[in-house]
């Protein structure tokens, strides 16, 4: 029995109803972005890199020799400098190194270090595995184990266990992760003897710098989560409504408010991504493991030009896919945008 | 079964704010008979929501019940600790909050967010008894789809459609009490009214008793049975509503009730007779022959996503000099839309936009900084439009230093002056606008809008976040403002009642278009479109 109104004053709802078939070609279009996107942040990258190099003091060559501090000023010149830079190609036009270097990019081509021949893409190969083993491991602990501190620094109605585990990331972040290493290798390592202390061997050699960047990605992700997670328990829905049907604190951060405040870490996982690479990179250094980040250190040390150009390849792309991974992450968590495609029937419950 | 359904007595409620303890509520009793509407009404920090909220113990953190009993259905509930109060939330005490927009789950779609009420408060009924009941009543609440409404997530909905389902949530279990939190305060004022008599309707179909937590004194005399009024977190006086208001006691509802032109001798008068009784504003001796705000044939689409929205569509008005012009309509009917688009803020797509003869389509970036000299704007939210980390000075001056009006010592001269202005005492210039209530705040914002001494004043809904005895006080300031300085003024509001009786002509616009225009005792006194005897009817 509806009563009548006295004027329309407001229209039913109007759900979004696109004409089928149009679906498909969303998609088409939203890939097609996607990878002219990825293509253009690979380019700049690339390019940006390259003349940030080519303003670096110094070369491969002089790199392999010395620098001049070690070998004088004086017979720089009868060394066959020239002669040395023409064999690997740095006696070219900076814009034939630079085209030379992105039509073998676009051919899948990364060209050879400059400093013993390999071919970038067999060192990006055997760096890589144990890179990727090593942060996706991380992740894999550091994304529960955050939501996990999070909820603890929200749910309990204790406000001591609440400030404490709030404190907890704010305290670890901000101790240097290089400090961190040393210290896990002077207590399970050397003190107690429990894991080796570096090197690429075996599964025990990784639990110690995957511990490491563990706790720091969890205490980042952690610490978004808190905030977040405080600003929608703040909201009316979850201070008021929810609480109002008979629901209680914890029901509330789960069932309304876990999603909503995964929004804004959603945001920051593609960027905390990329500083858990760059605490990769320390990690393999104190912990002597190969890796890309220990290659990286390794060739801007030598000034190997195409090594740390195919790098940044490496790492541009690895950005990409990350953050079309979120992307696609607030697709799933968020109805609004997923309503964009055709509704239907039932919905949750 | 007593005939008392609660029985709150020496309620004390109290707030800890950094060092300090506020009291909230003090010593507050009433009873609510069985089956009634009662009324609290109060103004903005009176402690009416935090009654509300000490009911259902759903105050802040920082919010502490310290004394008294809440006697719901015979038992002291406040006696219970929080697990054991939390099943009467729901299935005894149903809430509807204030805010439509931020109290649904934006991420929930809305069937899920209703059904869950009866999971919450451990119904028997089955699926499909939930299914029935739930598409009953939010038939009964005006729906004619449910299940397409079951399906739908809240930013798809209106805020009158979002507080209806908020509504349902709360009548879901049958429970024996509804408290709602000014559930009208934040929607347009036809949409409100049309909220509030579907949940009456639905009241008196369970025989609910009801809470009424309101702010408007014609909305609480049409609705409800009985009244208690709040003051500073104390109760002055209570009684059956139609007694009070008709014979108040205390001083401070007497002043409550001369706050509102609406209600004489406990009746509630509608747009016109008040607007006969009050109308403070002149006849419209104003000629057209000088106008200053001639907008033609002017359109405005919006579009954003591959939609498409037509605020405003083929309007045309003349603003003559020295008048008030009320443009009235509900949101997303474009009036906001059209008081930009006056102010260059926005551009037309088609039509000519003039201000003081200039065509502000065609004017350049000198030209449009000459003419906002002559015109300023005063915005709604007198909490949002004040820089916070500024002094009055500083805000004030701040259109000074802009066009670099003056010495530095003529500038301090002129805030003073100025505050003067809106009768406020030189000694505020040196606070910030924390320091200050909501209607000092907008005196504020209109000293700042006078300070470049302009001939219009766009004001953009200038009362409508005040307490009733705080707009009529802004109101009559703007009025000895507009004689002694020869100001036009532009109003733009959701709300004729409220200015009827200082605007000298009135447009209603509805969906981007004018439906009636005209001086104002023609639209207000025999209103053509029926949307205009609508609005008046409120």
């Amino acid at each position: 029995m509806s009563l009548p109104s006295p004027v329309d004053t407001e229209p039913e709802p109007t759900v979004a109803l696109d004409p089928s078939g149009s679906r498909g070609r969303t998609v088409a279009r939203v890939v097609g972005v996607r990878l002219l996107h990825a293509v253009a942040v690979v380019a700049v990258a690339y390019t940006a890199s390259f003349l940030l190099l080519f303003v670096l003091p110094g070369d491969a060559v002089l790199a392999r020799i010395g620098t001049t501090d070690t070998v004088g000023n004086a017979d720089l010149s009868g060394m066959q400098l020239d002669s040395l830079r023409a064999e690997v190609g740095l006696d070219a036009s900076l814009g034939r190194q630079y085209w030379s270097g992105l039509t073998g990019l676009a051919r899948g081509d990364l060209g050879s270090s400059l400093i013993n021949d390999r071919p970038v893409t067999a060192l990006l190969g055997e760096a890589l595995p144990n890179t990727l083993t090593l942060t996706g491991l991380s992740l894999l602990f550091s994304v529960p184990l955050g939501f996990l501190l999070a909820l603890v620094a929200v749910v309990p109605r204790s406000r001591a266990v609440r400030s404490l585990a709030a404190l907890l990331p704010s305290a670890y972040v901000s101790l240097p992760v290089f400090w961190i290493g040393v210290l896990f290798i002077y207590l399970f390592a050397i003190t107690l003897g429990w894991f080796p202390s570096g090197g690429s061997q075996g599964a025990a050699s990784a639990v110690l710098p995957v511990a490491v960047l563990s706790l720091l990605g969890a205490a980042q992700f952690a610490q978004v989560l808190i905030s977040s997670l405080r600003a929608e328990v703040g909201k009316t829905y979850a201070a008021v409504t929810a609480p109002a049907k008979g629901a209680g604190r914890a029901y509330t951060v789960f069932r309304h408010c876990l999603r909503n405040a995964a929004f804004p870490f959603l945001a920051v996982f593609g960027l905390r991504v990329g500083a858990l690479l760059a605490g990769t990179a320390v990690v393999e250094v104190v912990f002597a493991r190969n890796g890309i980040g220990r290659l990286m250190v390794e060739s801007v040390r030598a000034v190997d030009l195409t090594v740390v150009l195919g790098l940044v390849v490496v790492l541009a792309l690895v950005y990409v896919v990350i953050n079309t991974l979120v992307d696609v992450g607030y697709a799933l968590l968020d109805p609004r945008l997923r309503r964009m495609a055709p509704v239907r029937s039932g919905g949750e419950s | 079964m007593t005939e008392t359904l609660l029985e709150i007595s020496d309620l004390t409620v109290t707030y800890e704010r950094g060092s300090t303890v506020d009291t909230a509520l003090a010593e507050v009793g009433l009873s609510l008979r069985r089956g009634s509407v009662t009324a609290v009404i109060g103004e903005s920090g009176s402690g009416k929501s935090t009654l509300a909220h000490a009911v259902v113990r759903l105050l802040p953190d920082n919010g502490a019940i310290t004394r008294g009993t809440v006697v719901l259905d015979g038992e002291d509930v406040l006696r219970r600790t929080e697990r054991e109060f939390r099943p009467l939330r729901g299935r005894h005490v149903g809430f509807v909050p204030q805010d439509p927009i931020a109290s649904l789950n934006p991420t929930k779609s809305i069937g899920a967010q209703v059904k869950e009420s009866f999971a919450l408060a451990g119904s028997s009924l089955s699926a499909r008894q939930v299914e029935e009941r739930v598409a009953g009543d939010l038939r009964d609440l005006g729906f004619s789809d449910p299940e397409a409404l079951l399906r739908s997530y809240p930013h798809e909905l209106s805020g009158g459609m979002r507080q209806r389902v908020l509504v349902a949530i709360a009548f879901s279990q049958r429970p024996q009490l509804v408290i709602a939190d000014e559930p009208t305060s934040a929607l347009d004022v036809l949409v409100g009214q049309d909220v509030l008599r579907r949940l009456h309707a639905l009241r008196a179909k369970h025989g609910t008793t009801v809470l009424l937590i309101t702010h408007d004194l014609a909305l609480a005399s049409r609705n409800a049975d009985d009244v208690v009024v709040l003051q500073r977190g104390r109760i002055v006086e209570s009684g059956p509503i139609a007694e009070v208001f008709a014979d108040p006691q205390h001083t401070y509802t007497r002043s409550l009730l001369a706050s509102s032109a609406r209600l004489v001798a406990g009746r509630v008068l509608d747009v016109g007779e008040a607007y006969r009784r009050f109308a403070r504003a002149e006849p419209a001796d104003v000629a057209t022959v000088d106008p200053v705000i001639e907008l033609a044939g002017v359109a405005r689409t919006f579009r954003a996503g591959g939609r498409e929205v037509v605020a405003v569509r083929d309007l045309s008005l003349t603003v003559p000099r020295g008048a008030t012009f009320a443009l009235v309509g509900e949101s997303g009917s474009g009036k906001t839309t059209t008081s930009r688009i006056i102010l260059g803020l926005e551009r037309a797509d088609r039509g000519s936009v003039r201000v003081f003869g200039n065509d502000v389509v065609g004017l350049g970036r000198g030209g449009m900084k000459a003419l906002r000299r002559r015109m300023q704007v005063v915005y709604q939210s007198p909490f949002e439009s004040l820089n916070p980390r500024l002094s009055l000075r500083e805000i004030v001056a701040e259109p000074l230093d802009a066009y670099r009006v003056g010495s530095r010592q003529e500038r301090r001269a002129r805030v003073v002056e100025l505050l003067d202005r809106v009768q406020l005492p030189p000694s505020y210039a040196e606070r910030r606008p924390r320091e200050l209530s909501g209607g000092q705040r907008q005196r504020v914002a209109i000293a700042r809008a006078l300070a470049l001494e302009p001939e219009l004043l766009v004001l953009d809904e200038p009362v409508s976040a005040l307490d009733a005895t705080i707009q009529a006080q802004v109101l009559t300031l703007l009025t000895e403002l507009q004689r002694d300085l020869g100001l036009t003024y532009f109003l733009v509001t959701h709300d004729l009642g409220v200015v009827a009786d200082v605007a000298s002509q009135v447009a209603v616009m509805r969906r981007g278009r004018l439906v009636e225009h005209g001086s104002t005792a023609e639209v207000v006194l025999r209103p053509k479109h029926d949307y205009t005897q609508a609005l008046l009817a409120v």
